[in-house]
């Protein structure tokens, strides 16, 4: 699995890719290695958060996506397109509500490519999104945090975000009063698949 | 009983149960009655005036991390080292004067300059019980992390500009026990949960000594001295940012790189922070525009009048990238 896939995959977890055409859910669907991926990624925040369903199938996304394969396939090739998407989806849902997992938590806050927009000024409401990702995990100091940039090409890391986000962490402390996240754990955190 | 004691009764259980209804949610006190603001604010002051030793579980999307936490509040002032216990041992150490960062997997070091906490408690106060415009506070119930009976404090948005935070605070000591920082729809974007938390009367000086030897390493110190003129980079303003914003701090922080100053301006509301970074576009260095994260830190970059314009904070992608958009410089 590429880094990128890998980033997709946690996005699509955190809920940041409102797109369900999204080639990332298209491969999502059609590899097992990302299956197995996503749901190991799902145990970790289930056993987290207490909701661990009593009887673990780990084949169960596997055996649903099998039947749903099976289903006939439809003649037109335009129509084919628009199934080969929805279909593995939709398999998706069914497989992972049976473990009592929330698959597509769409959020508000896609994000867009980066192109500069003109400036608002003293706009009230929340901006609206298209469904575009372009997100990269920053370039930090260490190698097992870095590197998976989308939109972006080939880019050396970049000790200069590096050092903002120390900055950032070190005023995250003194600067407010409440403190939900520890500051620093982002900084130090393993990528648990490296 | 009568018809008319029965109704008597029934009005009276009515008005008992509107008057329930009426009663704000955040007006529900946790242990020992206190609000939760007031266990936030008790919080907030235990985990700058303990001494404590922990371990905890770190989670952000398919990452999942141990790490150790210790905290010295010592005659010098705070000193704290967090050390990565899984993968890469990676620790960083933070006292009243600097921040290093050590990175045995590259074999680096990164040394920042450090901001003591100094908020005084009468600003705590103010500063907590300010943020109930901008967030509905509310206790959510008991609950037992590490072995230590906890209060849930809830903490949700009124707006989609920023995070809400679900806090599970030690009904003892009152430190932070279990956290969860939610997006709007309320799905946990990053979690740490403690699985041990001693409280400790001192903490030695050998507790806060790395156990990595990182001579040798390669090492990116940016404390040094201002050599720039002030306002060399121009006088930048934000003129959009979410409602109770409001700017903190503004200081110059020098970059050993390519030896040159950043413009650091910082916007907080009391709880969610957000970053300005302004600097001259360097065609040596890397730039990257767009969005980026780790963990729940987004971050926009872009490039205005020949400077890089770069927001970083631990809210939601559409706050930093109004804010950045909406940066000019006027001069």
């Amino acid at each position: 699995m590429n880094d990128e896939l890998k980033q997709k995959l946690s996005s699509l977890m955190d809920g940041e890719i409102d797109n369900h055409a999204d080639p990332a859910i298209s491969k999502l669907m059609t590899s097992e290695s990302l299956r197995k991926t996503w749901w190991r990624y799902h145990l970790i925040a289930d056993a987290l958060n207490g909701i661990l369903p009593e009887y673990l199938d780990r084949d169960l996304a596997d055996k649903i996506a099998r039947e749903i394969a099976k289903e006939p396939t439809p003649l037109s090739s335009h129509r084919f397109v628009a199934s080969r998407l929805l279909r593995p989806a939709a398999g998706f849902a069914i497989a992972a509500s049976v473990a009592a997992i929330a698959i597509f938590g769409i959020q508000q806050n896609s994000v867009r490519a980066p192109e500069s927009p003109p400036v608002q000024i003293a706009d009230t409401k929340p901006p609206q999104f298209n469904a575009n990702f372009s997100s990269y995990t920053f370039p930090v100091l260490s190698n097992a945090v870095s590197s998976t940039i989308e939109n972006a090409g080939d880019v050396e890391p970049n000790p200069r975000m590096n050092s903002y986000l120390v900055n950032y962490n070190e005023l995250r402390t003194s600067q407010t009063g409440v403190q939900g996240i520890i500051p620093y754990v982002r900084i130090i955190a393993n990528d648990d698949d490296q | 009983m009568t018809m008319t004691n029965n109704s008597l009764l029934s009005d009276c259980r009515k008005s008992i149960c509107l008057l329930l209804l009426q009663i704000p949610v955040h007006t529900l006190a946790g242990i020992d009655g206190l609000s939760p603001q007031q266990l936030v604010q008790q919080m907030s002051r235990a985990t700058h005036e303990l001494n404590y030793d922990g371990i905890f579980i770190y989670r952000h999307g398919r990452q999942l991390n141990t790490m150790r936490l210790i905290h010295q509040n010592g005659s010098d002032g705070e000193v704290e080292r967090l050390v990565s216990l899984t993968g890469h041992p990676r620790e960083i150490i933070r006292n009243n004067k600097s921040v290093t960062c050590i990175f045995p997997d590259n074999k680096s070091v990164m040394v920042e300059k450090s901001h003591p906490y100094t908020l005084p408690l009468t600003q705590l106060h103010e500063s907590v019980e300010k943020l109930t415009a901008y967030y509905r506070f509310s206790i959510s119930g008991q609950d037992r992390v590490a072995g230590i009976e906890a209060t849930i404090v809830t903490i949700q948005p009124n707006d989609n500009y920023r995070y809400g935070y679900q806090l599970w605070i030690d009904n003892t000591n009152h430190l932070l026990l279990k956290s969860e920082l939610k997006n709007e729809s309320g799905y946990p974007l990053e979690q740490i949960e403690f699985t041990k938390l001693d409280v400790l009367q001192s903490i030695s000086d050998e507790m806060l000594t790395p156990a990595i030897a990182s001579d040798g390493y390669t090492r990116f110190d940016n404390t040094g001295q201002n050599t720039v003129t002030q306002n060399s980079n121009g006088y930048w303003q934000v003129k959009w940012m979410p409602d109770g914003f409001a700017m903190s701090k503004r200081e110059k922080v020098p970059y050993s790189a390519n030896s040159t100053e950043v413009d650091h301006m910082v916007y907080t509301d009391g709880m969610a922070m957000v970053s300005v970074f302004i600097e001259p576009v360097d065609l040596r260095l890397q730039f990257v525009p767009g969005l980026s994260r780790i963990g729940a830190v987004n971050a926009f970059a872009r490039q205005a009048n020949g400077f890089q314009v770069t927001v970083v904070g631990e809210v939601p992608p559409a706050t930093v990238e109004k804010m950045a958009v909406s940066i000019t410089n006027t001069n």
